[in-house]
């Protein structure tokens, strides 16, 4: 007997399209509308229209105002330094860890695998005081150091690299051993780079987690010319811009971009690196 | 002269209750190609490791070419190891896999950093001649023309080609092999098996070649040491090791289709009778116990001499294997199948068929007696005619 597709068939992948295009327009619309207020002028920032194109465009003005009030490029740089310093020793650390956890035999090794899963448990925020104050005893607040510190050790990189590694063939690290690989390029040279998937997603993770961070750097950064990217806005509302919202907007817009752009960019290997842990 | 290889007392155990090798003594030839055998699981591979130090033991010594290396590294033993899953670095060349061990252990650790190694002085020069060593091993193996490929982009007999050339390449006194040819098809491994017989003579190193497959160890071999749950039950030619076995376990592990047993008892004179009767002319030293009588299915034949053990049985099944028969006979009041092979030549003009009545026999010095340890025992036998009357 032959099965006609019933006429339905044809709507079920409009459908899901459907519903996904209201959740992304859910999602989208804050950076939009942020967009669309950055090239506006004052007088119609408060206008609720979503039409794109303004009726007088101001964003020269906008931008312009942005980068002349507060140092957005600054802000970035700073950004850029305590992502890419927490990232670096995250991995330093992460990586040998992870291998050893994985892959070397010795005395409580299962203790100490049972220890980090319990430590992801354990948020942030919980060591916050007791970190401020030993920051503060060593004189360390308001540096760099003082907003990576904390972060040095990813619990959660260790965990998810030890799972990769987990399934590395141990016949390829013995034959290693033989050819005369020390432990360290063995995890280095063979096992991390077949894990490449998964340290790219944790990158990402790891970097837009902490250009986004507003909470750490706020508690031991006072100092403007320190501040990364989210602390700087926040400087920037509370100054003279305060109510100048297409500086403001404009000001966002600049510090976003990146991120989006690194996204875009990275986006295969995200997706890959996430759904290849889940599989193993 | 010194061993190639000598382990003495070697234990292991993952958990103590359960021990994996219990106390394996092996002596091998400069040269010579060994082979140990054992079903799955009897320790095989975990000796491999300990003797290339990827393991160590609880306890016992292992001495390659007369050097104690009981506690030296895996790379300071001057051994090459070819893994059943070949272990190829999936993320490098074919040259690169085969040129690796030569880098490891001729250039220094600075000089073999990604960027900074590039400085290092004598570099191109070390790195020409491992350039060369390689496309030698290439060359003999016959896999040039895949060099530049990726061990994905292989077939697995050329992978497992590619192991051996890495093996090859560093010239090692001592070459291990753990099942190196079970993941190829029959007709390859039949092939491969004369490669590395060639092999064994040209470089003329020691060889341990770890095996399931008696066919494999018995063709290949020099000695074959036979493992049972981690001891080794027999080492010995493969002459040895089929026409005098040890021990019953051996008797069963070699040869295809494999031997034929019969219950035994022995009474207090010494006497050996076989189902009840007395087995003409056999005499054991060692009395009153059970013990095993194991007959080749070469041995038995389909017409009875005067001195033979002979029984009456039925014919249940023929199998054809081209120039040979094996016929699976049920002697009568006994529930076991006793294998018989026969040549076809022996057959003609004596057409056999299913069900029909048999006169099977054999003589008592082609019959081997195992104790009621499965121990082999020493019999006398002297010329009797005694027959042994079917029931
Ligand atoms: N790392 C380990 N931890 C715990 N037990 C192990 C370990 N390695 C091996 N064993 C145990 O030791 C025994 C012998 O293993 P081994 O791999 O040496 O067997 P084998 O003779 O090589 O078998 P096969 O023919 O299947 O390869 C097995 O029972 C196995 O479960
Ligand atoms: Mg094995």
């Amino acid at each position: 007997m032959r099965k006609f597709p019933s006429p339905l068939a044809g709507l079920t992948p409009l459908l899901s399209h459907l519903v996904l295009l209201i959740g992304a327009a859910f999602i989208l619309l804050p950076f939009f509308w942020m967009v669309l207020t950055s090239i506006r002028s004052p007088s119609e920032i408060f206008s609720v229209s979503f039409w794109p194109i303004p009726r007088e465009f101001y964003g020269w003005e906008n931008y312009g105002e942005a980068f002349g009030m507060v140092p957005l490029l600054r802000f970035m740089l700073n950004g850029v330094i305590v992502c890419l310093g927490i990232l670096v020793v995250q991995l330093l650390v992460a990586v040998p860890a992870a291998y050893a956890l994985a892959k070397l035999p010795f005395a409580g090794r299962r203790l100490l695998f049972a220890l980090v899963v319990g430590a992801l448990c354990v948020p942030m925020q919980v060591l916050a005081l007791p970190l401020f104050m030993g920051l503060a005893e060593f004189n360390l607040l308001n540096t760099y150091f003082a907003m990576m510190l904390p972060f040095f050790l990813s619990v959660f990189a260790i965990f998810l690299f030890r799972q990769t590694f987990k399934s590395y063939p141990d016949e390829i690290i013995q034959a290693a051993r033989l050819d005369g690989f020390t432990e360290l390029e063995i995890c280095w040279r063979l096992v991390a780079p077949s894990a490449l998937p998964a340290i790219s997603a944790f990158a990402v993770f790891s970097l837009v987690a902490h250009w986004n961070d507003l909470y750490w750097p706020m508690i031991v950064v006072s100092d403007t010319k320190l501040a990364p990217p989210p602390l700087g806005m926040l400087f920037f509302t509370n100054a003279e811009a305060g109510s100048n919202y297409g500086a403001l907007m404009a000001g966002a817009t600049v510090l976003t971009a990146p991120l989006v752009v690194a996204f875009l960019f990275a986006r295969r290997q995200f997706i890959q690196g996430i759904t290849m842990t889940g599989v193993k | 002269m010194t061993l190639g290889l000598e382990l003495r007392g070697l234990d292991k155990s993952f958990e103590p209750e359960n021990p994996v090798l219990r106390g394996i003594d092996l002596s091998i030839r400069r040269g010579e190609f060994v082979s140990l055998v054992g079903s799955s699981g009897c320790g095989k591979s975990t000796l491999l490791r300990i003797i290339a130090g990827l393991e160590q033991a609880d306890g016992g010594r292992v001495a390659i070419d007369g050097r104690e290396v009981t506690y030296l590294e895996p790379k300071a033993r001057r051994i090459a190891m070819v893994f059943q899953s070949y272990a190829l670095y999936p993320h490098m060349t074919v040259a690169a896999n085969i040129a690796t061990p030569l880098i490891m252990s001729r250039l220094h650790f600075l000089a073999r950093l990604p960027l900074l190694g590039a400085l290092a002085p004598g570099r191109r020069q070390v790195r020409s001649t491992i350039d060369r060593a390689v496309e030698e091993v290439a060359d003999q193996l016959e896999i040039r023309p895949l060099l530049g490929r990726k061990p994905a982009q292989l077939s697995g007999g050329q992978r497992q080609r590619v192991a051996l050339a890495r093996a090859m390449v560093r010239q090692p006194s001592l070459f291990l092999m753990d099942e190196p040819l079970s993941n190829l098809d029959a007709k390859l491994r039949v092939h491969m098996r004369g490669e590395l017989t060639d092999l064994h003579r040209r470089v003329g190193a020691t060889f341990v070649y770890v095996t399931h497959d008696q066919v494999e160890a018995m063709t290949m071999s020099d000695r074959i040491a036979l493992m049972e749950r981690g001891a080794i039950l027999q080492f010995g030619t493969p002459s040895e090791l089929y026409s005098a076995p040890a021990n019953l376990r051996v008797a069963q592990f070699i040869g295809t289709p494999s031997i034929n047993c019969f219950p035994a008892e022995i009474d207090s004179a010494g006497t050996v009778s076989c189902l009840g009767r007395p087995v003409s002319g056999m005499v054991t030293s060692e009395t009153r116990q059970r013990a095993s009588l194991a007959v080749r299915p070469e041995s038995i034949r389909l017409s009875a001499r005067s001195e033979d053990v002979v029984f009456g049985a039925t014919l249940r099944r023929i199998e054809h294997h081209g120039s040979e028969y094996i016929l699976f006979a049920e002697p009568q009041g006994r529930d076991q199948l006793v294998r018989i092979r026969v040549s076809g030549a022996a057959l003609e003009g004596q057409p056999l068929a299913e069900g029909q009545a048999l006169t099977i026999a054999f003589s008592a010095a082609d019959a081997h007696l195992f104790g009621s340890d499965d121990r082999r025992m020493d019999v006398s036998l002297f010329d009797a005619p005694v027959r042994l009357q079917s029931a």
